[in-house]
């Protein structure tokens, strides 16, 4: 197993602020943005949040699986960056790293809060999905693939969707996302074998329905 | 070695791209597919998997999302009288809460105070009424200081 050890960083209201941070971390690359943010700068602003915004967005709605719910947490997790950004230290973790536990604890936030069954009101359309050289066949097919993978996200136990999404989605590696979940690597193999079978099981069957609706445009 | 059930595991875990497979294990992996016919049919059947996953592709972020994230932004300029407010400024309202019932605390201040019989504004032309106006103001100054205390002890 990866050595990793547990860092106590400055709390930030209610945001749990233990992460684990890998021994041998790099410079961090946000380090002189995060310093200029502090100063007002608002190009440095502009410049983390076109580095980051996309990635924490599409964590939160694949947590989230919701668009407009992905959006709020996102927008809070960078009002928190900007007033967190002049008590920032760099050495202890990455700034990206703290921006991706935000995210994720707000995420949990709001999945506690809710304990339902999600209702997917905002399935990318077609044309957010399909490839323009697609035909229209393929395209529909692709755009239920999607809502299917959406839907079957949802379903798994917030943990093994953490997971995965970290993993598989975000492109982490083993000890990244085991020291973002704050566990070891062994627990997230655990966490994806399930979280992936149990997404197998819940596809392929999914996709024998809609599979027979489609013509043999779909190859 | 590799072994069959470690193989398995792996590939259960991480899928068959061999990017994500741990880096001190990768190795081991790719020689092991490429000898053993089972372990290649299992990846196989992995992919499927993966590539039902990718199908999932990210979304562009709307443009609205980037306009507010950066209007909170330092050094935004603010629009609008109540801008602060969209930027999580609670202080904002706060301090606009206090002003407004510190005005409010004066004219009522004003309307109670004043001497009774006193209709409308004094005769400034006669030295009683400026008497006057000095105590109502005393009272009035008595009145905020009261109400100041009470509001930062709120706050």
């Amino acid at each position: 197993m990866a050595r990793i050890r547990l860092v106590e960083l400055p709390r930030t209201n209610d945001i749990q602020a233990t992460v684990w941070v890998e021994p041998r971390m790099s410079v961090d690359p946000d380090a002189e943005l995060v310093a200029r943010i502090a100063g007002g700068d608002q190009a440095a602003a502009r410049d983390l949040m076109n580095r980051h915004l996309s990635k924490l967005f599409n964590l939160a709605r694949r947590m989230l699986g919701s668009k407009e719910e992905a959006e709020d947490v996102t927008q809070e997790t960078f009002l928190r960056a900007w007033r967190h950004a002049a008590r920032w230290e760099s050495g202890a973790a990455r700034f990206e790293t703290w921006l991706h536990r935000v995210t994720m604890n707000l995420c949990y936030d709001r999945l506690r809060s809710r304990r339902i069954r999600l209702v997917s009101s905002d399935t990318p359309g077609v044309s957010e999905i399909g490839d323009r050289s697609d035909g229209p066949a393929k395209q529909v097919y692709k755009a239920q693939l999607a809502t299917a993978v959406q839907e079957a996200l949802k379903g798994l136990p917030d943990r093994q969707r953490e997971a995965i999404v970290c993993a598989h989605y975000v492109g982490l590696s083993n000890i990244e996302t085991a020291a973002r979940m704050e566990i070891s690597v062994e627990a997230v193999e655990s966490l994806l074998a399930r979280g992936r079978r149990s997404l197998k099981e819940l596809l392929l069957k999914e996709r024998d329905g809609f599979e027979g609706s489609v013509d043999g445009e779909v190859g | 070695m590799m072994l069959m059930s470690r193989f398995k595991h792996i590939a259960d875990a991480y899928g068959a791209d061999p990017s994500r497979w741990p880096e001190a294990v990768r190795g081991d992996m790719l020689a092991f597919a490429g000898s053993n016919a089972e372990a290649a049919a299992y990846l196989a059947d992995v992919q499927e998997l993966d590539r039902m996953l990718s199908n999932e592709a990210d979304v562009l972020p709307s443009d609205a999302l980037l306009d507010r994230v950066m209007a909170s932004a330092p050094g935004a300029k603010p629009h609008g009288a109540f801008a602060g407010a969209n930027m999580g400024g609670r202080n904002s309202w706060r301090a606009t809460a206090v002003a407004a019932t510190l005005v409010l605390s004066v004219l009522t201040a004003w309307a109670v105070l004043r001497p009774e019989g006193t209709v409308g504004a004094p005769d400034l032309s006669d030295s009683a009424a400026w008497e006057t106006i000095g105590e109502d103001l005393e009272a009035i100054a008595r009145d905020v200081r009261s109400i100041t205390a009470n509001l930062t002890n709120v706050i």
